[in-house]
């Protein structure tokens, strides 16, 4: 069974009078453990996609399934606790809550999953490390440069062990170099744990990583093709820092 | 979403964010609590006083007139006043909440001292129980209590405008009972300062030389009792009906001042309701500014799974902390203001003269009670929470895939 379905979907938004098709009949199906980009030009309904896929949103006409299971039949309050327990987000402005430490916004995710255990502590320390982020546990968002903070946002959005990550445009606010980091953090996750990604970009560097990638124009999937990802570099040191900086 | 304690972690932290903000947006809730406390403080400590006064130097904690005579203060028609009557005597000395009680006979009349002569009042009492009903050692006396005939005691302010000292010459005219003219050449052994400007505006005559003046034949005109405790007053009046004297409590007589105590409460209470309502507005408004810049972690947090319920429990919470801090700061500033006044008490003697005839003692003590504390704490928490219901319902019906994206 595939992770995630959709079928011929359509998404309509309401501008005014007029009516913007953002989709004109996408079907997709991604199988877990995949690693897939959608790529296309700005505009061309990425993200509408992703909020399709990540239960953010529902399709004008068309049939989205997530395990399954047809997401119409189910209330925004269910829709609510399938993503806190199945999705996890990674989104481009890092979107960390500013009045929580690095280690308190992953410890977030696990408490809106539900997830009370005695071992949250540890599982929270193990995320923050596995993305080179140990010393940084106790800064708050605003103490941190744009790579690190996204960093903990893949943290975040492993912790709860999701079946599936979205992440739209991670590397768009961040410098080739943090981009790469990111992407190859992301990369391992896939690799190590099994994580399925599917992610937004209309980088060239950013889909070298992908092991399929479809390719969205105007509404509408162009082609769909599976490749081999570039080869991951061994783990670099875990300090967390490959250059500061955040791109404007 | 039932994490309250993630909740609460989130609002506190969200009012230190823009600390200036939120300092700001409580002054009103402050203001407001601190006023309503004191005000409150203030007006009970003056309620006290009113009673204490009256109860220490004037009618005990009830007073006997017989009855038909006049109960406004005013007139002091000496024809009206009657012996007492020996069944009342023998009632209110076998009633065991009756600690004691004393005879006061009033009368008008005028003082001579020198050149200058005035309209006083006056009233003749009984040495032994009138030190055993009121509070004596509480008074100031310069001089003497009379020991002899031909003398009296003299209030302090009357004593101010007659310019007499302990040791002085006055003469006092007065009508007999039965409205024969009388004057008495009198010695002031002392100059009375009982707090009670009602009592410290009158000549003080002893019984046996007020026979010689106004040849009462045992008539009086009050009788102040001392009971055990205040709160039994009601029921002491209620036991003495029948007797031919009409019995009042110390609140009763004291009742135009105590009415004008709670016309201030409202005041009071109409300028916090202003303050809050101010306050009010100040908090929606920075709630709704919050709920604004903070759409895209609303967004975040919906994405992660919060529900809307989540959202605006945040809200709600984050107004209600605010509401919180500022109503205990508030009760803090008020309460350590009432109880600081409370210990130490407002001089009002240079108010004096404003006060007039009425029974006020002139040192004010505030009255502390946990009662107006609470009320403003909740008043306020419930005030701000209100505001945050519009806020708050806005943040919970983001749509969240458009609230992640907003910038
Ligand atoms: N909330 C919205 N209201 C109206 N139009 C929208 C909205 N979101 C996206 N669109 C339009 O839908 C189209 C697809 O947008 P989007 O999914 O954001 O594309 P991408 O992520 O590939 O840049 C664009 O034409 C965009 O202007
Ligand atoms: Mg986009």
């Amino acid at each position: 069974m595939a992770l995630c379905t959709l079928e011929a979907v359509t998404k309509d938004y309401a501008m005014g009078e007029v009516r913007v098709p953002a989709l004109q009949g996408v079907s997709v199906q991604i199988e877990a453990g995949e690693f897939t980009a959608f790529a296309g030009p700005s505009g061309s309904g990425k993200t509408t996609l992703l909020n399709l896929v990540g239960l953010l949103d529902v399709p004008t006409t068309g049939t989205v399934r997530m395990e399954g299971q047809d997401v119409k039949a189910l209330s925004g309050h269910a829709l609510g606790r399938l993503r806190a327990r199945r999705i996890g987000f990674i989104f481009q402005s890092f979107n960390l809550i500013p009045v929580l430490t690095a280690f308190e916004n992953v410890e977030l995710a696990l408490r809106l999953a539900g997830e009370h255990g005695p071992d949250n502590g540890d599982r929270v320390r193990k995320a923050l490390v596995d993305v080179g982020l140990e010393r940084f546990m106790d800064r708050r968002p605003s103490q941190m440069s744009g790579g690190q903070q996204q960093r903990v946002a893949i943290a975040r959005a492993l912790v709860k062990r999701p079946a599936l990550v979205i992440a739209d445009e991670p590397t768009a606010n961040l410098d080739s170099k943090n981009g790469e980091a990111i992407l190859e953090d992301m990369r391992r996750m896939n690799v190590e744990h099994g994580a399925t990604f599917i992610f937004s970009t209309h980088d060239k560097m950013v889909i070298e990583h992908a092991s399929r990638v479809v390719h969205i124009m105007d509404g509408k999937v162009l082609q769909d093709e599976r490749r081999t990802p570039r080869p991951l570099p061994p783990r670099p040191p875990a300090n967390g820092t490959p250059g500061d900086g955040t791109a404007a | 979403m039932s994490d309250m304690g993630l909740i609460l972690r989130l609002a506190f932290r969200n009012l230190f964010r823009n600390l200036r903000r939120t300092v700001i947006t409580s002054g009103a809730i402050v203001a407001g609590v601190a006023v309503l406390i004191g005000g409150m403080g203030l007006v009970d400590g003056l309620d006290e006083n009113v009673l204490r006064a009256n109860e220490q130097a004037m009618t005990g904690h009830v007073l006997l007139r017989p009855d038909g005579y006049p109960t406004d203060g005013r007139s002091l028609p000496l024809e009206q006043a009657v012996p007492l009557p020996a069944e009342l005597v023998s009632r209110l000395d076998s009633d065991p909440r009756i600690q004691s009680w004393t005879p006061r006979t009033w009368f008008q009349g005028r003082a001579v001292s020198g050149v200058d002569g005035m309209t006083v009042r006056a009233f003749t009492y009984d040495d032994a129980r009138e030190a055993a009903t009121f509070a004596r050692e509480r008074w100031v006396l310069k001089g003497a209590w009379p020991d002899g005939p031909g003398q009296v005691v003299v209030g302090q302010w009357l004593a101010g405008l007659l310019e007499l000292e302990p040791g002085a010459d006055l003469v006092l005219e007065a009508r007999t009972r039965a409205g024969a003219i009388n004057a008495l050449g009198l010695r002031v052994t002392g100059i009375v300062h009982t707090g009670t400007p009602a009592a410290d505006r009158v000549i003080w005559v002893p019984q046996q030389t007020g026979e010689l003046l106004i040849v009462p034949e045992g008539a009086v005109s009050h009788v102040a009792l001392r009971l055990d405790r205040r709160a039994q007053a009601d029921a002491v009046v209620a036991a003495l009906a029948g007797t031919g004297w009409t019995a009042t409590t110390a609140s009763w007589e004291a009742r135009d001042l105590l009415a004008l105590n709670a016309f201030r409460r409202k005041a009071i209470s109409l300028v916090v309701l202003v303050l809050l309502l101010i306050a009010g507005t100040g908090i929606a408004n920075t709630v709704i500014m919050a709920a604004y810049e903070r759409i895209r972690e609303v967004g975040t947090l919906r994405a992660m799974g919060m529900t809307t319920g989540g959202i605006r429990a945040l809200f709600l919470v984050e107004g209600a902390v605010l509401g919180m801090s500022a109503g205990l700061v508030g009760a803090l500033l008020g309460g350590t203001l009432v109880a600081w006044f409370s210990a130490h008490g407002i001089d009002l003697s240079g108010a004096a003269d404003q006060v007039g005839d009425l029974a006020m003692s002139s040192t004010l003590y505030m009255r502390f009670s946990w009662g107006p504390i609470l009320a403003a704490l909740a008043f306020g928490v419930v005030v701000s929470v209100l505001a945050s219901i519009y806020p708050a319902n806005h943040a919970a019906r983001l749509n969240p895939a458009d609230a992640v994206r907003a910038d």
